[in-house]
C-alpha cells in the first residue's frame, strides 16, 4: 500500500514536469529556427555574390583565352618574328643519311 | 417591415453579385496577367544562352572562338538630356543621329535596342559617359584570331528572322545545329531585395553549350596557301584564285583558300556573291587536268599501257569538227606517257575511243562527277552530267581532254586524290571530330565511297604524272629533287554558248611526294593576264606552295 502511494506521487511529479519539458523543447526549436532563418537570409546574399563572382571569373577567363588566341595567331607570330630578325628559310639544307666519304675511306 | 427587409436583402444580393462579377474578372478574365504579376513578384526568371561552339585547327588552336560583346539599348523614359545623348551615342556606335532620335522619341516604349554585338572598347567608352537611359546587356560575338584567313571555309554567324544567332555558309551553316547548343532557363524564388531564397522553389534547366569542332585543317598549311595565293593572284594578274590541299589518305582538308573573299568580322559590308565558297559552289571546265583521270580509266581497263603507240600526225576529225593540239604542233609517233607529257588532245581522243563510250561514261561517274562529294560545307553544288544517251561523239572527244564537262574544284581534287591513295574515292571532310561539353567525342572516320582503279593502275598513272611534271611545259618551276605527280590545265571559259577567246582558267592538280603522298593539291587561277596558260601561271604557283609545304613537313628531296 505504501509502495503504491509512493508510485502515485512519483507519477504526479513527472506529469507536472512534462509541460516544462515540452516548453523547453519548443523554445529550443524556435531558437534553432531563428538561427537557421537568419543564416538562410544571409545565404541568399552570399549566393548572389558567388554567382556574380562566377560570372566575372568566366568573363575574365574568356578574355584571357581571347588574348592567348590573339597572341598565338600566325599573323601575330609572323609580325613579331620579323621584328626580332627572323627570316624565312630560302633554301633549306638537307643532310644525306648516306655514310660520309671520310668514313668510307677508313 | 417586410418591404424594408426586402430592400436590405436586395442590397445584399446586389453586393453579392458585384463581388461575384469582380471575382470573375480577377480569377477568370485577368487570371493570366495577375498570375504573371504575382510570379514576377515572387520569382525571377533568367534565360541562359548557350555559348556557341568553337572551331579548332588540328593543333587545338582556335580558328573561330567567342568574345564578349554588348547589346546597347535606350530607355526613352529615363533619358534627360536628349541632344547630348543622341550626339555621343551616335558618334561612338557609328549610327545615324536621326535614326537614334526617331527611336528614343517613342516615349511610350520602355526599352529600345540601339546596336547589337558592340565591342568591349566601345562599351567601356559608353559606360564612362554615365548617360541616363543608356543600358547594356552582355551577349556573345564571333572572334577570328587569324583575321579573315579561311573566311569562306568557316562561314559566318548572322541573325535569323527572330533575331537569334544563326550560322550561314561553310562550317557555320553546315554544323549550325551542333554549334549553337541548347538554351537553358532559371526560375528562382526571390526575397524582397530580389535575392534568391535558398530553400525556395528553384527550377534550373542548364544551357547546353555548342559542340567544339576540331578540323583536319592545319593552320600553317592554311597560312601558306593564303599568303602564296595572294602573291600568285597579284603576280599573274588573275581575277580570282583558289588553292586547296587535302590529305589523300583520309580525305581531310588540310587547307583551302580562295579570293576574292570577305572578312567574317564584317561580312555585311561585302557583296553577297563572295559568301559562297568556290571550292564547292563554283563550277568550271577542268581542261587538261582531266586527262589524268581518262588515262587512268584506260590503264585500269587495260586498253592501253604506258608504251602504247599513237601517231599524232595532225588534227583529228570528229564529226564536223577538227580536234587540234593546244599549240597546233604535232609530234608524230608518241607513247601514252608522252600523250600526257605533251598534253595531246588528239592523243586523248585516241584513248577515249579505245575506252569506248559506255566505259568512259561509267568511269566519269565512278570518279564522282555528277554527284555531290558530301563534304561538310553548306553550299555544295554539283553540275549535272549529260544523260547517258545524250553523249554525242564530239562530247565524248572533248570531255577526254576536259572540255564540255563542268566540275567543282572539290570533285576534281577528290578524283585526283583517288589516284594518289591507290585508287579509293573518299568522302572529303573538313571536320575531324565533334566534342560536346561533357567531353564526348564523335569522330568522323574516313569514308571510302568506291575503289575506282586498282593500286597497280594508280602506281602506273602516278609514274606517268611524275613524267608529265619532269618533262612537261612547267618543268622549269619544279622544286629540284622531289617527285611530284601532277598535270597542268588551261580551260577556256564558256560565255553565252561559245568559248571566250581571251579568258582562261589556269589550273594545276597534283600530289607529292609521289611515292607516299602527304597532300594532293589543286591550284586555280581565274583569267590570269600575264599568260593564259596553266604551265606559266598555276603550275609555278603550285610548285611554290609545294616547296614551302616540303619545308614545313620536313620532307627532304629524294635525289
Amino acid at each position: 500500500m505504501k509502495y503504491l502511494t509512493h508510485k502515485k506521487q512519483n507519477d504526479t511529479h513527472q506529469l507536472r514536469k512534462l509541460p516544462v519539458l515540452l516548453a523547453t523543447i519548443a523554445l529550443l526549436l524556435l531558437f534553432v529556427q531563428v538561427l537557421v532563418s537568419n543564416s538562410l537570409a544571409t545565404a541568399g546574399h552570399q549566393i548572389s555574390q558567388i554567382e556574380t563572382r562566377t560570372a566575372q571569373l568566366s568573363q575574365e577567363n574568356q578574355q584571357l583565352e581571347e588574348q592567348i588566341a590573339s597572341v598565338s595567331a600566325l599573323l601575330t607570330i609572323k609580325e613579331k618574328a620579323a621584328t626580332i630578325g627572323f627570316v624565312k628559310p630560302v633554301v633549306p639544307l638537307f643532310l644525306s643519311s648516306d655514310t660520309p666519304v671520310a668514313f668510307e675511306r677508313h | 417591415m417586410i418591404p424594408r427587409l426586402k430592400i436590405v436583402l436586395g442590397i445584399f444580393g446586389l453586393l453579392f453579385i458585384c463581388i461575384i462579377v469582380r471575382l470573375f474578372y480577377w480569377q477568370i478574365l485577368s487570371n493570366g496577367r495577375l498570375a504573371q504579376a504575382a510570379s514576377d513578384q515572387y520569382f525571377y526568371t533568367l534565360n541562359i544562352s548557350p555559348s556557341r561552339g568553337v572551331i579548332l585547327a588540328n593543333d587545338g588552336n582556335p580558328l573561330v572562338a567567342n568574345k564578349t560583346a554588348y547589346l546597347v539599348y535606350a530607355e526613352p523614359q529615363k533619358i534627360i538630356q536628349g541632344t547630348e545623348f543622341i550626339k555621343k551615342v551616335s558618334e561612338l556606335l557609328v549610327l545615324d543621329a536621326k535614326d537614334i532620335e526617331e527611336r528614343i522619341s517613342q516615349k511610350n516604349l520602355v526599352w529600345v535596342p540601339l546596336k547589337h554585338k558592340v565591342d568591349e572598347e566601345v562599351y567601356q567608352k559608353l559606360k564612362r559617359l554615365e548617360l541616363k537611359g543608356l543600358g547594356f546587356e552582355e551577349e556573345s560575338k564571333r572572334f577570328y584570331p587569324e583575321a579573315s584567313m579561311g573566311a569562306q571555309l568557316f562561314g559566318f554567324v548572322g541573325n535569323d528572322t527572330n533575331g537569334q544567332d544563326k550560322g550561314y555558309f561553310g562550317l557555320e551553316g553546315f554544323y549550325d545545329r551542333a554549334l549553337k547548343g541548347k538554351p537553358g532557363s532559371l526560375l528562382a524564388e526571390k526575397d524582397a531585395h530580389g535575392l534568391p531564397i535558398l530553400l525556395g522553389d528553384i527550377r534550373r534547366i542548364s544551357a547546353e553549350n555548342g559542340q567544339t569542332l576540331t578540323l583536319y585543317l592545319d593552320r600553317t598549311v592554311e597560312f601558306i596557301l593564303d599568303e602564296k595565293l595572294q602573291e600568285g593572284i597579284k603576280k599573274y594578274g588573275a581575277k580570282e584564285g583558289l588553292a586547296v590541299a587535302m590529305d589523300p589518305k583520309t580525305g581531310g582538308i588540310l587547307g583551302a583558300v580562295s579570293f576574292p573573299s570577305y572578312d567574317g568580322r564584317d561580312f555585311s559590308h561585302y557583296e553577297t556573291e563572295v559568301y559562297k565558297n568556290p571550292l564547292v559552289a563554283h563550277t568550271y571546265e577542268p581542261g587538261s587536268t582531266f586527262k589524268t583521270l581518262v588515262m587512268a580509266a584506260a590503264l585500269n581497263e587495260k586498253v592501253i599501257d604506258p608504251n602504247t603507240k599513237y601517231n599524232e600526225e595532225g588534227p583529228v576529225p570528229v564529226g564536223e569538227y577538227l580536234i587540234r593540239t593546244w599549240n597546233n604542233q604535232y609530234h608524230g609517233e608518241m607513247t601514252a606517257t608522252q600523250i600526257l607529257e605533251k598534253s595531246s588532245n588528239p592523243g586523248m581522243v585516241f584513248v577515249e575511243k579505245k575506252l569506248g563510250t559506255e566505259t568512259f561514261i561509267e568511269y566519269i561517274k565512278k570518279f564522282g562527277f555528277g554527284q555531290k562529294t558530301n563534304i561538310d560545307l553548306e553550299e555544295e553544288v554539283t553540275p549535272e552530267l549529260r544523260k547517258d544517251n545524250d553523249w554525242k561523239e564530239i562530247d565524248l572527244a572533248t570531255a577526254s581532254f576536259g572540255q564540255g564537262i563542268a566540275v567543282t574544284p572539290i570533285q576534281m581534287l577528290r578524283a585526283v586524290g583517288s589516284l594518289a591513295n591507290g585508287g579509293d574515292l573518299l568522302e572529303p571532310h573538313v571536320v575531324k571530330e565533334l566534342v560536346d561539353t561533357t567531353g564526348k567525342k564523335i569522330t568522323l572516320d574516313t569514308k571510302k565511297i568506291i575503289s575506282v582503279i586498282r593500286p597497280a593502275t594508280a602506281h602506273v598513272i602516278t609514274e606517268m604524272m611524275v613524267n608529265a611534271v619532269d618533262n612537261g611545259e612547267a618543268k622549269w618551276a619544279k622544286p629540284k629533287g622531289y617527285r611530284i605527280a601532277g598535270k597542268t590545265g588551261t580551260a577556256q571559259i564558256p560565255v553565252a554558248g561559245h568559248y571566250d577567246d581571251q579568258k582562261t582558267i589556269a589550273s594545276f592538280v597534283g600530289f607529292a611526294p609521289a611515292d607516299d603522298p602527304k597532300f594532293v593539291m589543286l591550284v586555280l587561277l581565274g583569267e590570269p593576264t600575264s599568260s593564259p596558260w596553266g604551265s606559266e601561271t598555276a603550275a609555278p604557283l603550285f610548285f611554290s606552295i609545294a616547296r614551302e609545304l616540303f619545308t614545313y613537313y620536313g620532307i627532304s628531296p629524294t635525289n
